[in-house]
């Protein structure tokens, strides 16, 4: 018999309706979700009301979500389709600043300001948020999540080659926004 | 085998996070519609057990209901 990783006992007590379950998944991914959301909103208001979003949709589908669930994956996907949903209705918004040559107001608060990063992660984030949006959200799943090719994919729903190529234009465009990268530890 | 550098400073970039006041708003609600949720799940599976096992059947009354109306049309336009 083998030992369930510890999402699956997570998943397996949210599906009994455990509220500690709930808490402890909460805990667990609240961090990378909001980071994956507010790197590709750039809006800290925006990305707070769809990372509630997120977990209210956990919280309801997940005394039902059936055996064998990649919860990680799960929550990636929801967050990136909301994302796309946010992306579509607040295009009248941006048109609306683009006619009036105007940049987002004050409020926006960037993930460099939001994480206080060093010199080489500011200039990093920065770069992140020049990519089109189909390259940061591959970038972001598979270079900071840390999720492979194939299941960032999955999650964006696009072809697992397609993907390949998206990550690798994001990398050079990356590695031409911050030619002389140099990582830093103390960040 | 070193890493490349810009997946080291991908995967190193800090986290970020809501304030504590958000996420416990947050946690609190869903922690409410998890409870709803779980105590409305017992029913909602009995009705899909209920539904899938009627759904074969449902599907066979349709058909013939549908080809009996077809014969039917045929039959009246022929007559």
């Amino acid at each position: 018999m083998t030992a369930l990783d510890p999402d699956s006992r997570l998943l397996l007590a949210l599906r009994a309706g455990d509220g500690r379950a709930f808490d402890a998944i909460f805990d667990r991914y609240r961090p990378r979700i909001f980071g994956f959301l507010l790197r590709m909103t750039r809006r800290a208001e925006v990305a707070e009301e769809l990372l509630q979003e997120v977990f209210l949709r956990l919280a309801s589908h997940g005394p039902r979500l059936p055996d064998g669930t990649c919860l990680r994956a799960w929550l990636f996907t929801v967050a990136r389709n909301l994302c796309v949903s946010w992306r579509r209705w607040s295009l009248l918004d941006l048109s609306r600043l683009a006619v009036l040559g105007s940049r987002p107001s004050a409020d926006v608060v960037t993930p460099d300001q939001q994480t206080q990063a060093g010199r080489t992660g500011q200039a990093l984030e920065a770069a992140i948020a020049r990519l089109p949006a189909p390259l940061r959200e591959v970038l972001l799943l598979v270079a900071v999540e840390g999720f492979e090719p194939q299941e960032a994919a999955e999650i964006l729903h696009i072809r697992p080659d397609a993907a390949r190529q998206r990550l690798h234009r994001a990398r050079v465009f990356l590695l031409e926004q911050v030619p002389d990268l140099e990582v830093d530890h103390a960040a | 085998m070193p890493r490349d550098p810009l997946d080291e400073a991908l995967a190193s970039l800090p986290p970020c996070d809501v304030t504590d006041e958000t996420a416990r708003r947050i946690q609190r609600r869903g922690r409410r519609v998890l409870a709803r949720e779980a105590a409305l799940t017992p029913f909602v599976s009995a009705f899909w057990r209920v539904y899938g096992s009627l759904e074969p059947a449902l599907l066979v009354a349709t058909v013939v209901v549908y080809l009996g109306w077809a014969l039917r049309s045929v039959a009246d336009l022929l007559g």
